[in-house]
């Protein structure tokens, strides 16, 4: 189900906001929850539901056997066993087809018959959300930063949760366990602005502009090769702020919904387009998600503890797995190479004072680092990529113009990201003017309903 | 509260105030006042009414979508010996020859002998957009009953959607400006279609064969480039359609409309063997259900011209009356 649908906006959530505070009791709230998220997943694909129940019974098993352990040796057992277990997971559902296909050509070059079968898997939508949600909860139980769950049912409303089941934000365990432990009675008004503030906020950046932007982001990756640079170049660009406005959008309407439930979600984004470096834009993007890596891959792998080179290395190891927990494909590996390296060279440049003192030049350096990486991240294959980046310099001359109407809506994507507020930045009151803005741009997001367009995030 | 009200309030009235606005316009002439002509052409409105109007009860029914369209009722009348009628409607999927027969037979109770069923691989699939919202309510309760409650909600909802409401703006724009733009095609009493556009567009031979073949590409290539799935639901109904008419006694020609190779060769890898699959499960499921045949993909197959084709699969006047000679070819098929 996608929250920018009719079935969503005009039945599934009032239903379920209805029955969630008009509910009496803890477990008959959380049964209710879990049941709701239940069938919020299963619209998309029933069949793929008993497979997150079952990854959250063993994470909840092994949760609870690991804290009553007391030899290290079984809780490290308890632990490989819930790792390896959602790991497994997601390397057939998602990893399979890829390993399988890379070793079946290389056979192949190598005058070899092919050793796996062609398997045409579908991917269960949110799969890498909501592995990582519970992944998380088995090793912070194991390091003895949360306690384990009170019941499965507290689990299973931790990891199904609606709000973030399918794109996020990855959500930890230690962000809502004293949320589900302490459930709140009645909607505070704060909630209820908030919740209205957020959802409508992030519907109108992802109906309103990413899927505007969308038209153009199609327009030219549909067959980039007949374009010049001009195309290529707001092509590109479209792309660069259409992934920033449709997967902010959503994750901000993920918080406006944990907000009329009366939870609250961490931040995701934070103006990721005003970044500095490449550091700090890893800081404002995807936060969730990077800070994910950062505790428990990079810190892991021994952080910037052991000099230069082995910092370099750890970045790069952590950031090919970050790009490859988006996709099955040699793009997202070399589009996390790239940002690893980008991150390696910072710190080294940083370190020995090389890098420009003008914040401007660093804001513009640090978005055209990111713009070419995004190429890499939306082209099918590294061939493309490079075809893509080829024309961005003029290998097929300036070409055509490019319409106006794709310049203006280019434009505004540009002017709202490099210079307006997040809507975290705001001091939201509930003013009368605030109402009458977020009631009409709501309006204009319905009328814009009737062809709703997924959200990127939901292939990773 | 107050906040939440007033938010809730000023959406309410953009909505209402929009949805007022497309009523009165109507831009597709799909709601009850049309205080100006409307814009876009609604083939399934003016079919029906034509369907009512009709001095004759026709016997005979041709299903399909604007590849249908052209097979003209006078030619098959001359064929067959019965009054012909051609109730095809572009961008028809199953539903909608499913809605046009229901109709005829229940509503209308037209005393049908024979019906001709074009179809094309778009027919059943998953991804053809559906145009339900196009009938008029007292259609759309005989479309299948899985659609119905979605065309019915999709007809209402088209009051509030923003492609509706450019729409309105563009139609009163034109009235505005004026006049009005003149009609792309116009329908005869019996259903048959006249494409002035393109029809004026081959006489004064405005654009070459590849640059209309090209067009038609751009125009309509997303079906085409959609993922080819078959809709199991499509496919029952198509089914469903075929034993209701042998059981209804009514002699049934299910037919591969017309598709240019050069057309094929432009889309994308694929298409040919999907198109190909298709052809053979529709001949199988004609051959379960006592309905003929007729694979007419290529226009050799009629003795069709490439020449009297507007695009790679609309045709002329010519290449019609030889797919209508072709279909009623064995003396079976002419009934009296």
């Amino acid at each position: 189900m996608l929250f920018n649908s009719y079935i969503f906006l005009f039945a599934f959530l009032p239903i379920v906001l209805l029955g969630w505070w008009m509910m009496r009791g803890d477990m008959p709230r959380l049964l209710f929850l879990t049941f709701a998220s239940y069938v919020f997943y299963g619209w998309w694909d029933w069949r793929f539901v008993p497979l997150m129940i079952a990854s959250t019974t063993v994470d909840y098993l092994a949760g609870a056997r690991i804290a009553i352990a007391t030899e290290e040796r079984t809780r490290r057992r308890w632990l490989a066993a819930s790792l390896s277990f959602n790991l497994l997971i997601l390397g057939f559902f998602k990893y399979f087809g890829f390993f399988a296909s890379t070793i079946d050509g290389a056979l192949e070059l190598a005058g070899s018959r092919a050793l796996f079968p062609v398997l045409n898997i579908v991917l269960p939508v949110g799969i890498s959300f909501y592995t990582f949600n519970s992944m998380s909860y088995t090793i912070d139980v194991y390091r003895r930063i949360v306690t384990p769950a009170k019941s499965l049912l507290h689990f299973s409303a931790f990891v199904a949760m609606f709000p973030h089941l399918v794109a996020g934000p990855i959500v930890r365990y230690s962000d809502l366990d004293h949320q589900l432990s302490a459930l709140k009675r009645r909607l505070t008004d704060s909630d209820r602005v908030l919740g209205a503030y957020f959802f409508v906020v992030g519907l109108a950046k992802k109906v309103l502009i990413a899927d505007r932007l969308a038209l153009v982001v199609a327009g030219f990756f549909g067959s980039p090769d007949q374009s010049g640079a001009m195309h290529a170049w707001i092509g590109v660009l479209a792309y660069t702020f259409q992934l920033y406005f449709d997967f902010s959008g959503y994750s901000e309407m993920a918080v406006g919904l944990a907000y009329m439930l009366g939870f609250q979600f961490p931040q995701n984004f934070n103006s990721p387009y005003k970044a500095i470096n490449i550091s700090d834009f890893w800081r404002r993007w995807h936060i969730s998600l990077s800070t994910w890596l950062r505790d428990y891959l990079f810190i892991p792998l021994g952080g910037s503890r052991g000099g230069t080179l082995r910092t370099a290395r750890n970045l790069a190891i952590t950031m090919i797995l970050g790009g490859l927990w988006h996709g099955a494909n040699w793009t997202f590996i070399v589009w996390g190479l790239y940002h690893g390296v980008l991150l390696a060279s910072h710190q080294l440049l940083r370190g020995r004072g090389w890098t420009p003192g003008s914040r401007s030049v660093n804001r513009a350096l640090t978005f055209g680092f990111v713009v070419v990486g995004w190429v890499f991240f939306r082209a099918s294959t590294i061939g493309e990529a490079a075809r893509i980046l080829g024309l961005m310099a003029g290998t097929n001359g300036l070409g055509t113009p490019v319409s106006g109407s794709s310049v203006a809506i280019v434009t505004v994507a540009a002017l709202i990201s490099f210079l307006a507020p997040n809507p975290w930045e705001r001091t939201v009151r509930p003013t009368a003017r605030l109402a009458l803005g977020l009631g009409t741009a709501a309006a204009a997001c319905i009328l814009l309903l009737d062809r709703p367009a997924p959200f990127l995030y939901f292939q990773f | 509260v107050r906040f939440l009200g007033l938010l809730a309030a000023a959406a309410m009235t953009f909505l209402l105030f929009a949805g007022l606005f497309n009523f009165v316009i109507n831009p597709a002439g799909v709601f009850a006042p049309s205080v100006v002509p409307p814009l876009l052409w609604n083939p399934r409105g003016d079919k029906l009414a034509l369907l009512s109007a009709v001095p004759e009860p026709p016997q005979l029914l041709v299903l399909g979508s604007s590849r249908v369209m052209k097979l003209a009722p006078r030619e098959l009348q001359r064929k067959t010996g019965l009054v012909a009628f051609n109730g095809g409607v572009s961008s028809a999927a199953i539903e909608d020859d499913v809605a046009m027969l229901q109709y005829a037979v229940k509503s209308r109770q037209l005393p049908l002998k024979m019906v001709i069923i074009g179809v094309e691989p778009e027919s059943f699939a998953s991804s053809q957009p559906s145009n339900w919202w196009m009938w008029p309510p007292e259609v759309i309760h005989l479309l299948p009953f899985r659609v119905r409650a979605v065309a019915l909600f999709s007809r209402y909802q088209k009051l509030f959607s923003a492609s509706y409401l450019r729409l309105s703006l563009d139609q009163l724009y034109a009235v505005w400006t004026g006049p009005l733009p003149s009609p792309a095609r116009r329908l005869d009493a019996d259903g048959l279609v006249h494409w002035l556009d393109r029809e004026a567009d081959m006489a004064h031979g405005n654009r070459g064969f590849d640059e209309r073949l090209a067009a038609h590409v751009r125009d309509f290539g997303n079906p085409y480039a959609a993922d080819s799935t078959f809709s199991d639901e499509r496919w029952r109904e198509f089914e469903a359609l075929l034993m209701q008419t042998r059981a209804s006694g009514i002699r049934t020609i299910v037919f591969m409309t017309p598709m240019l190779p050069q057309l094929v060769a432009r889309l994308p890898r694929g298409y040919a063997a999907w198109h190909a699959e298709v052809a053979r499960r529709v001949h199988a499921a004609a051959a379960r259900h006592g309905a003929a045949f007729r694979d007419f993909t290529n226009p050799a197959s009629f003795g069709g011209s490439i020449e009297d084709f507007y695009d790679g699969v609309h045709y002329g006047d010519d290449n019609a009356a030889r797919l209508a000679h072709a279909l009623i070819r064995a003396p079976s098929d002419a009934l009296q």
